[in-house]
């Protein structure tokens, strides 16, 4: 446990503590919101003559991103502080979009964005700000449209690719998921969750290509990592039993061989993980539903 | 031949004090001028993210289909409207200066801040200590250090162990800059998380813009406008060189043991240099030197 949570939890009026763990949330960029008010709030209100000035404004800004989560009210007054203090800060701005989010008032913060843009073109979070209200509000046209923007400006966002991967993903377009994902593999060729997702976007278009290439990445995910991926190894096993059943026609001798090891070798590998688990229920269901479909 | 203690008094430590208390004084003045990071303009960022991805995708083609990289093909090399085709919409350093005097003032900024008090104080350090041997030197040195110690002392004949007044100056001046940086980076660090303002002044002057990123010219793109126009360039070449092979499809032999298809590998590094099949008629030789007399012709080459 946090040492630093472990003295407060004795001594809660311990500022330094208090201090401290604040900083390490913030390098951490943690979102312990909850223990960021408990003991950030004290901390403003009783003890601010003890921080620099610097320091202050830093967590009464944690603060109020905590209290977004928690408790909306006192974000709101350390807002107007914050306001005063920096009346025409462009950091406060965003809090203060951030503010209009939380309480739901979607055209507002999507009116402080905008003005942001208009001033800062450049401006990252403000656009990505945009993505996020247009998500909340669950317009999936819009978000994917303001995704498409960003990218437009940010291509190298790997982030965003995902996030536009998972929106194609609950919509079916899967040519599209397709490209997103493959954008992630080309950004970071040794994440093996990329090709474990590419592998299963393949596998869910399901031509007899696609499911080849699916069968080739849960491959490659598995040489990325070879124990702990037992998720890669099943859908290994049910890519190759699919070929086999609906395109052993169209296979030649030396594929269905290949198709046949690889079938074999999943099996293998995921009855040897469930061999060793002590749940008996667990392992007969598993080993039998591989008894039926040999 | 001794020095007098009371030039340490009144000499010496005065100079090392003077010059501590310069440079506090010079740390906070820095600290009030509000220094305005130079904002990043649209189209350089966008360039620059163009770049880092294009980049990407030729490091790792070999990760994805030759479809999905032929794919990818027309939003980068299209005739009219691909990306690298583009004219390069930065302005080159010197041009954007014009346009924008704050950069200019940043600059001066940094490194007036440095002149100004060095030469000041060095002005009044050789008045007011004009002509004192202010340190010897417990251990023996040639003579060409004369003109490093003894500046300001035009004496021949004298041992060069000994430090002059204006000598001991710099030493410190310079000497102290890491002991100020030590004393004010702690409540700094806290400050501004990352630099501290005396880092983030180097930083200004130093790096008026982020650094292009493309991995292929590091050294190009720093200054002038010409240079911009070849990033562009090269990464065009970057494409060119793609030599595709789909390195996935040989993981699952790997897994059971078979042996990978190393034919394919040879095959691609003798023939198949350029080859990803472009709707241009140039293409068409390239496609003709692929058949198998020609590779084989290319591989005798080769050897």
């Amino acid at each position: 446990m946090n040492k630093n949570l472990e003295t407060l939890q004795n001594k809660p009026n311990n500022w330094k503590a208090a201090r401290d763990l604040l900083r390490e949330y913030r390098e951490k960029q943690a979102r312990n919101s909850y223990e960021i008010i408990k003991y950030g709030l004290p901390l403003i209100n009783k003890k601010s003559q003890k921080l620099s000035k610097e320091e202050l404004f830093e967590v009464m800004e944690q603060v109020f991103l905590a209290g977004l989560d928690v408790n909306i009210e006192e974000s709101k007054t350390l807002l107007l502080k914050l306001q005063k203090q920096f009346p025409k800060s462009l950091r406060v701005t965003k809090l203060s979009g951030l503010l209009e989010e939380a309480m739901g008032n979607w055209k507002s913060a999507i009116t402080i964005y905008k003005s942001i843009l208009k001033n800062n073109p450049s401006d990252q979070i403000a656009r990505k700000r945009l993505v996020c209200v247009s998500k909340a509000q669950g317009d999936v046209v819009l978000t994917i449209k303001n995704l498409n923007n960003y990218l437009s400006h940010f291509q190298g966002d790997t982030e965003t690719w995902e996030e536009l991967l998972e929106i194609y993903l609950t919509q079916q377009c899967y040519s599209k998921a397709l490209y997103c994902c493959e954008e992630l593999i080309l950004a970071e060729p040794n994440n093996y969750q990329h090709h474990y997702k590419i592998a299963n976007i393949y596998y869910t278009i399901g031509k007899r290509t696609d499911l080849i290439k699916a069968r080739q990445y849960y491959a490659h995910s598995i040489k990325l990592l070879k124990e702990q991926n037992l998720k890669s190894y099943y859908g290994l096993y049910l890519t190759a039993n699919k070929l086999k059943s609906l395109y052993s026609k169209n296979l030649d001798q030396s594929e269905t061989q290949i198709n046949e090891q690889l079938l074999q070798f999943a099996a293998d590998k995921i009855k040897n993980v469930y061999l060793k688990l002590e749940d008996n229920d667990t392992k007969k269901t598993v080993l039998d539903f591989f008894e039926k479909n040999k | 031949m001794r020095l007098d203690p009371q030039i340490r008094d009144f000499v010496l430590f005065p100079i090392v004090i003077i010059v501590f208390l310069v440079s506090v004084i010079r740390h906070y003045l820095f600290s009030i001028i509000p220094s305005q990071k130079p904002a990043v303009d649209k189209d350089t960022q966008r360039e620059q993210q163009l770049l880092i991805r294009s980049n990407r995708i030729c490091k790792n083609a070999n990760m994805v289909s030759k479809s999905s990289l032929i794919s990818r093909q027309p939003f980068f090399l299209e005739e009219t409207n691909g990306e690298l085709n583009q004219d390069s919409k930065q302005k080159p350093l010197a041009m954007s200066m014009m346009f924008d005097p704050s950069m200019m003032t940043n600059m001066m900024k940094g490194s007036m801040g440095n002149m100004i008090p060095q030469v000041v104080l060095g002005q009044l350090i050789s008045y007011l200590f004009k002509g004192f041997l202010v340190v010897k030197l417990p251990f023996f040195l040639p003579a060409r250090f004369k003109t490093m110690l003894q500046q300001g002392i035009g004496l021949s004949s004298l041992d060069s162990s000994f430090v002059s007044s204006l000598s001991w100056y710099f030493m410190v001046y310079f000497g102290l800059r890491g002991v100020i940086d030590l004393l004010f980076q702690a409540k700094d660090a806290i400050a501004h998380s990352y630099f501290s303002p005396i880092r983030e002044q180097k930083r200004q002057t130093q790096v008026p813009r982020p650094a292009p990123v493309s991995a292929s010219t590091p050294s190009l793109g720093n200054m002038g406008g010409t240079d911009k126009k070849d990033t562009l360039r090269n990464e065009k070449e970057n494409w060119k060189m793609i030599d595709h092979f789909f390195e996935i499809q040989n993981s699952e032999l790997e897994l059971i043991g078979k042996p990978v298809n190393k034919e394919k590998v040879v095959k691609n590094q003798t023939a198949n240099k350029t080859q990803i099949p472009k709707k241009n008629k140039s293409q068409n030789k390239n496609m003709k030197s692929t058949t198998p007399k020609n590779r084989k012709r290319n591989a005798k080459k080769k050897k």
